[in-house]
């Protein structure tokens, strides 16, 4: 739950999606869900030549059990914030 | 429409079904249930590598193991036409509205929910509508048999 | 933003893309395409191979991708080939692919192979 609260923070933000087949997708958050899939806007693959088909696509929708990083902006990383989060996660809520 | 739905409609046709290592199944579908189990007739299976098959009368595949489905094209007509004439055949909110009238009689409200879904389903047969304005007991055996 | 009723690709985690008209979606992810057309690609050759109605299980799907303008793109350089050819230059790389990982195994130790 935690990280599910903390993805839909970033939402509207930039970040880049590692999959665990090694497509990395840069895109602004547009949502997330429960099981951390994710949708991007504004996409594009940052290794486009090795990606050809991945040329026109421009929104999606990413399987999260597939996600292997989640890359994020610096700035949307709040650490005092993770830190209670996560100390009020470890107290069972 | 769900993808489940189509499958269901699918019934009787021919299929392909590829599963996650890579073999795949020609055959009719028999039947299949929620979780994606396949029941399939006059099976065809071909190895990975498509160079081996094997006949079989009949074979069921494990939901969790499939990859993908090949299904024919006028599959999905049959499915639009058969929810359209289930909404023709009972307007939305009649049954739900039943359903309400029949939680009142009964005792107390929590099985409200129960009841609407009862009548739902039983109502689009043509079938329950009437009994099961008794209250909490006869909404679920409705249910019961919306389902079957 | 949902894609209903839009030419979509999906990718499966085999590494095939196949394009289709989405016209259902569950929560477990099962989808459905209709008109679904698998694209081979190969190094700079391609090619659609029509699929018809295709039902994809959740698992199995690795990403949605809505095309710009519903088009499907690719570099100018693609060459479209046909369905014989292209398993030919598959089965080429498949063959190239497996010797490398061969020679790797063997002879990981010598750098240049990389």
């Amino acid at each position: 739950m935690l990280f599910f609260s903390y993805f839909k923070d970033l939402v509207g933000r930039e970040v880049t999606v590692e999959l665990k087949n090694d497509l990395a997708i840069r895109g602004t958050l547009h949502s997330v869900d429960q099981y951390l899939n994710i949708k991007l806007e504004n996409t594009r693959v940052v290794d486009q030549d090795k990606y050809p088909h991945m040329l026109s696509v421009r929104n999606c929708f990413i399987r999260g059990s597939v996600v292997r990083y989640v890359q994020l902006p610096p700035e949307g990383v709040d650490i005092e914030i993770l830190h209670d989060a996560t100390r009020r996660e470890a107290r069972g809520g | 429409m769900l993808p489940l739905s189509l499958l269901k409609t699918a019934q009787g046709h021919p299929m392909l079904v590829e599963l996650k290592n890579g073999e795949t199944y020609n055959g009719h579908l028999v039947n299949c249930d929620t979780w994606m189990n396949i029941h399939l007739r006059e099976v065809i299976c071909t190895s990975k590598d498509g160079d081996r098959f094997w006949r079989m009368p009949e074979c069921y595949i494990r939901g969790n193991t499939i990859k993908y489905l090949r299904v024919p094209d006028e599959v999905i007509d049959k499915v639009q036409e058969e929810s359209k004439s289930r909404t023709d055949r009972k307007p939305p909110g009649v049954g739900r509205g039943r359903g309400r009238g029949g939680s009142q009689d009964g005792p107390g409200g929590r099985p409200a929910k129960g009841i609407g879904r009862g009548f739902d389903e039983g109502g689009a047969r043509g079938q329950g509508g009437s009994r099961g304005g008794r209250g909490g007991l006869g909404g679920s055996r409705g249910a019961g048999r919306g389902r079957g | 933003m949902h894609f209903f009723a839009e030419e979509v690709i999906v990718l499966l985690i085999d590494d095939r893309k196949v394009y289709g008209c989405l016209r259902s979606l569950d929560h477990h992810g099962n989808i459905v395409l209709e008109g679904a057309r698998e694209r081979i690609i190969v190094g700079d050759l391609y090619c659609d191979v029509p699929l018809g109605l295709f039902v994809i299980r959740g698992e199995s799907s690795i990403l949605i991708g809505q095309l710009r303008f519903g088009m499907e793109d690719l570099p100018e350089d693609m060459m479209c080939v046909s369905e014989e050819e292209i398993k030919k230059a598959q089965k080429v790389e498949k063959e190239a692919k497996d010797l490398k990982s061969f020679m790797m195994k063997r002879m990981g130790f010598l750098d240049f192979l990389d």
